[in-house]
């Protein structure tokens, strides 16, 4: 089921990548697997689109999970990105 | 889209040891990215000191030289005096720098030797498992210190960003903090900084980073974040301590 | 003219490491062996070289691996007490297999001691007072000749083996003055290291490291290092032999009691006393071999020693099990003179 939302996410960037009209502003993606459930990413987002994830990932941590349906509320201002000590999060703009 | 933040090219894809929350994780990649933008990847040699710090070489892709425990100031003593022309930086903890590398760290400050060196301080003794360091706070309870730290059997916390500033040899000394977002921005430009006074042959310069260790503080990683801010930056004041401007050795 | 100058053992030791390409010394001022610092600090800067004046003697020994990990020849110098605080160095040059010279001109001990020649510090060398398993190479040199002979020796071996190598003299051989030539019998041997950290521009990073953690890793390096000293001691064995073609007893002795063996044995001889004298060069690696041998033909063995009997187990352990072994030792800065050792070997021929 882990996979299959994977999946699901990458195809979505796929298709932001490649559109040209109604982009939202910036997006993130966050490792699922090297993330280890610090939950920084959670606490400074200003806009609160980070959630923790009710699937565990393979190290046994409820990883941080990026709110697809408020992506267009993202601005990119890679708050999360910054206070990763994982580096498990990469910002798009 | 563009990818605007994401992993510096000279801190390696690789998985980390370190627990949940602690920022020594932060504290590389502001290194790797300091690193990356001042284009010296290929000649730069890391020491690490022991600790938590130790496996460094599993993370930046560069010569990394083991040292002994405290030591690593006087190893890059060394490397840098024969080696003058590549940028030296060493790593440590609080254990590493303010325990049993205190005589090392002083001394290389005295004699101005153009090293940079990164002190994650996070109160505690991390890879040990959190007994009481000189750097723990009065009152603190670890494992050494079940009781809390008392100032007439323990001494009070020892601040080196403060004692180091008054070396002459020193060119640049501040204390950063990485448990907030603005303060990791300014701890980067902090250690930017450091590192040009490497580069500019300034002298010693030293960047102390009050950081989280949560697994010995008994807490979780966001409640770690407020001892940061509500006991840990009140006795370590943040602040550039000593910052040289010209090469006005005397 | 001749080329032989009149100097101390260690102004000889000093001058051989600059001859011996040492451009980094980094050390720590102590009794006896301050000659060395202040010699290097007048001259190393003459020749592009740099001298560090250290904190300690455990700053010294991390300089000198900090310098040793950057492919320079690299040199400190000190006395036992100050030697005791580098074993930690020393054990991890040891296991990150970086070459560097120690000297430690022997003053008496333990503690604080006294400031008089001793050679209590055999087993601090040879039977390393760092932890885990390694060795460092050791040179005993006896004259003036030697310290200026043996440095060059020490430098080469060190960068041949990636080894720490030390040269120990009791405090005698360093402070006596003798007739040396100052210039290098042989062209110095250089070597190439290209493990060095120096950036790592056009290459793979590199590391140098004594953790490993893996399982069966450090098993592995540890027998690495095991290969490593058997090739060393059956490479580079160094000793010297007088009189051992007829002899009845066997002295085995280095340093300065060699020196004042040589007078006894003259002494004995003249008596018609058959004695003769090994005097290992080397005691990392030790003449083993050659203790066996020439013990089973004399049969008897006298050690001495200017200690309470160190050298004399490994003695002990390579002579012929028949041999019988006399011990003759004067610690705490007693030096033995002609008459003492000449009684001890009419003592043990009878």
């Amino acid at each position: 089921m882990h996979l299959i939302f994977l999946v699901e996410k990458n195809e979505r960037l796929e298709r932001l990548l490649n559109e040209e009209q109604d982009k939202p502003m910036a997006h993130i993606t966050i490792d699922a697997d090297r993330c280890k459930g610090c939950y920084f990413c959670v606490e400074y987002c200003p806009r609160k689109l980070i959630t923790i994830s009710k699937q565990h990932n393979k190290q046994g941590y409820f990883p941080a999970e990026f709110l697809l349906e408020k992506e267009d509320k993202c601005t990119g201002c890679s708050l999360c990105a910054i206070m990763c000590p994982d580096t498990a999060i990469e910002v798009y703009k | 889209m563009n990818k605007v933040y994401g992993r510096p090219a000279t801190l390696k894809d690789t998985p980390t040891h370190f627990c949940p929350g602690c920022t020594h994780g932060i504290a590389h990649r502001i290194v790797a990215e300091v690193i990356d933008e001042l284009n010296i990847q290929d000649r730069t040699i890391g020491i690490p000191g022991v600790g938590c710090c130790v496996f460094l070489y599993h993370y930046f892709p560069i010569d990394v030289f083991e040292a002994p425990h405290g030591r690593a100031p006087a190893c890059a003593t060394g490397m840098k005096r024969v080696q003058p022309d590549k940028v030296v930086f060493a790593y440590q903890g609080d254990g590493d720098m303010a325990a049993i590398g205190t005589s090392e760290v002083i001394h290389a400050a005295n004699r101005g030797e153009n090293i940079t060196v990164i002190y994650v301080n996070n109160s505690v003794y991390g890879m040990t498992g959190g007994q009481m360091a000189p750097t723990t706070l009065l009152g603190q309870q670890t494992t050494t210190s079940p009781y809390g730290r008392n100032f007439k059997t323990d001494g009070y916390p020892i601040k080196m960003a403060e004692m180091l500033a008054t070396l002459e040899g020193v060119a640049y000394s501040a204390r950063v903090a990485l448990h907030k977002p603005k303060y990791v921005l300014q701890a980067k430009k902090a250690v930017k900084k450091a590192f040009q006074m490497q580069l500019d042959d300034m002298g010693f310069s030293m960047v102390e980073m009050l950081s989280t260790c949560n697994t010995n503080w008994r807490v979780s990683p966001l409640e770690a974040i407020e001892t940061v801010e509500n006991e840990m930056i009140p006795y370590y004041p943040l602040g550039v301590y000593k910052e040289r401007t010209g090469k006005d050795f005397l | 003219m001749s080329d032989r100058v009149l100097t101390k053992g260690n102004i000889a030791l000093a001058e051989g490491a600059i001859q011996a390409g040492c451009n980094f010394y980094f050390g720590y001022p102590i009794t006896p062996q301050n000659d060395i610092p202040e010699y290097l600090a007048l001259n190393l800067p003459k020749k592009g070289g740099v001298f560090v004046p250290a904190e300690s003697e455990v700053a010294s020994i991390n300089m000198v691996m900090g310098a040793s990990a950057s492919g320079a020849r690299a040199m400190t110098s000190s006395s036992g007490p100050g030697i005791s605080l580098m074993q930690e160095g020393l054990s991890y040059m040891g296991g990150s297999e970086l070459p560097g010279v120690i000297v430690n001109i022997m003053r008496c001990g333990p503690g604080l001691g006294g400031i008089a020649p001793t050679q209590g510090d055999y087993n601090q060398a040879v039977h390393g007072g760092g932890h885990g398993d390694y060795r460092n190479i050791v040179l005993a040199p006896a004259s003036v000749q030697e310290m200026f002979d043996f440095t060059i020796k020490a430098f080469e071996l060190a960068d041949k083996y990636r080894n720490p190598a030390m040269v120990i003299a009791d405090a005698m051989v360093g402070q006596f003055q003798e007739p040396c030539r100052l210039t290098p019998q042989s062209p110095v041997q250089e070597f190439d290291k290209p493990w060095a950290l120096t950036g790592c521009k056009g290459r793979e990073p590199q590391l140098l490291k004594s953790l490993y953690l893996g399982p069966g890793e450090q098993e592995a390096h540890n027998m690495d290092l095991k290969e490593k000293y058997d090739l060393v001691s059956e490479n580079e064995v160094l000793y010297e032999t007088r009189y051992m073609d007829d002899a009845d007893l066997m002295i085995v002795a280095f340093g300065t009691p060699a020196r004042v063996a040589k007078t006894a044995i003259g002494m004995a001889r003249k008596e018609g006393i058959k004695v003769g004298l090994l005097r290992p060069q080397t005691l990392f690696p030790f003449p083993e071999k050659e203790i066996g041998e020439y013990s089973s033909k004399t049969g008897k063995v006298l050690v001495v020693e200017m200690n309470t009997g160190q050298m004399l187990r490994d003695v002990k352990i390579a002579a012929h099990h028949d041999a019988e072994i006399y011990f003759y030792g004067r610690p705490g800065g007693g030096i033995p003179y002609p008459d003492d050792i000449l009684a001890e070997i009419k003592k043990a021929l009878q």
